[in-house]
């Protein structure tokens, strides 16, 4: 990881608080695998993904996953499913809905399955962060013009600092995904890279 | 010999179900409590101490003596969150304006009726500089405010929450607050209501699912 400290790599104007949580959202199969409508140009997210989940269970800091589930019919998906009925797909408990490898969840990892953008919306998210004492959220996930985008504002909006990870995050196309990152920067998160993401994991389970 | 704020109301068999059943038990406070002063405003106790029906001539939102009665307990609690620098809370309800009736409004008339004085802060226990005010519009402190990001931005894990009234406001703050997985303890003598009787049950109801209930003196002792 070389010689750069956290603290000194550092560049932006918000610092994580004391208890930092990961939050990994929808990297399900739905967006990688052949065939699919979500499928994404590479897999680099979530390998990188997976690199900061190991780092964040080494350092014992909490993880969280997301994964999007419908039920019969897509009824709980409302208009959100008539404009992209493409989410079809992820009704009831399908294939495209298994989440990749890389980042399967442990079994004591908690998985919070959401119909929305936001990992916030309609879910209990918020509650289980404030039973840690979480009050710093890295954020893992696809895709980054969605429901990355949205749980990175609504982090904010809740009170939560929040991380972007430049490099386990993804988009369709590098414009939407350089774009959404710009707009995360400059208004509501820090955007870092996955390097020093490490680099802080590993000072947190060193207790630095 | 039953010292409970509830003993009026509710009967041993009452208690002996919910005890049989395993509910009640404490929460205990965190380490870092927050003081919420919900619409103590002169609409909610009157312009003076005055009997309940008296009191309705000043505001038909009053509830009139036991309002300032609790007005001092919160004064209590005010001065020792004040005195150990934890956040104090103010969450009101700011003037309503036509298109604010709504549901509330055709459900409750009369709160479409209370003049500007009404809305102020009751002088004893008005916030200062640097106390945090959180409008808001229906019972709910969290409904529709960012009340929870001021929370979790000062890292509080523990809710004192004080006020009116115990069956609107006071209740759907403390199950929210709950919900969100903070501790809540309600002195009971300094919340309340205009009715006793369903003063004592919502309070039993808290004191059996949502928070620890205790006396202000009590909650004094173990701040």
């Amino acid at each position: 990881m070389g010689e750069t400290t956290f603290a000194q790599g550092f560049a932006g104007s918000l610092t994580p608080g004391k208890r930092p949580a990961l939050i990994v959202i929808d990297m399900m199969r739905a967006y990688y695998v052949e065939g699919s409508a979500f499928r994404l140009p590479s897999t680099s997210s979530v390998e990188s993904a997976g690199r900061v989940l190991s780092a964040a269970r080494a350092a014992r800091i909490p993880v969280v996953h997301t994964r999007v589930e419908f039920g019969p019919n897509a009824i709980d998906g409302g208009v959100f499913v008539r404009k992209v009925p493409a989410l079809r797909a992820l009704i009831g408990q399908s294939e495209l809905g298994r989440f990749m490898p890389q980042v399967e969840p442990a079994e004591d990892e908690l998985v919070i399955v959401k119909q929305y953008a936001s990992a916030f919306f309609g879910t209990t998210l918020q509650s289980t962060l404030t039973a840690m004492g979480v009050d710093t959220l890295f954020i893992a996930g696809v895709s980054t013009s969605g429901c990355v985008r949205a749980t990175g504002v609504d982090a904010v909006q809740h009170g939560f600092i929040p991380f972007v990870i430049r490099d386990a995050v993804g988009d369709r196309g590098p414009e939407p995904h350089e774009a959404n990152l710009y707009d995360l920067q400059a208004k509501y998160a820090e955007v870092i890279g996955e390097e020093l993401t490490l680099t802080y994991f590993s000072e947190v389970g060193q207790g630095a | 010999m039953n010292d409970k704020p509830w003993s009026s109301v509710i009967t041993p068999d009452d208690e002996a179900r919910y005890e049989a059943a395993g509910f009640g038990r404490p929460l205990g406070i965190g380490s870092s409590p927050a003081l919420l002063i919900i619409d103590v405003q002169y609409r909610t106790v009157g312009n003076t101490a005055k009997p309940f029906f008296d009191s309705l001539h000043d505001y038909p939102t009053s509830c009139g003596e036991v309002g300032w009665a609790a007005v001092e307990r919160v004064g209590q609690l005010l001065g020792a969150f004040r005195k150990a620098g934890r956040p104090v809370i103010y969450p009101h309800v700011a003037p309503k304006r036509a298109y604010d009736a709504g549901r509330l409004g055709a459900k409750v008339p009369a709160i479409m009726t209370i003049d500007e004085h009404g809305y102020e802060f009751v002088e004893e226990v008005a916030p200062r500089e640097g106390d945090i005010l959180v409008p808001k519009r229906h019972p709910s402190a969290f409904f529709g405010t960012a009340l929870v990001s001021y929370l979790v931005d000062l890292r509080v894990d523990t809710l004192f929450v004080t006020g009116c009234t115990t069956s609107g406001c006071i209740r759907a703050t403390v199950v929210d607050a709950f919900a969100y997985n903070f501790r809540v303890v309600v002195p009971h003598d300094a919340v309340y209501d205009r009715s006793p009787t369903v003063h004592a049950v919502n309070l039993f109801d808290m004191a059996q699912k949502y928070a620890d209930v205790v006396s202000t003196a009590d909650a004094l002792n173990r701040l």
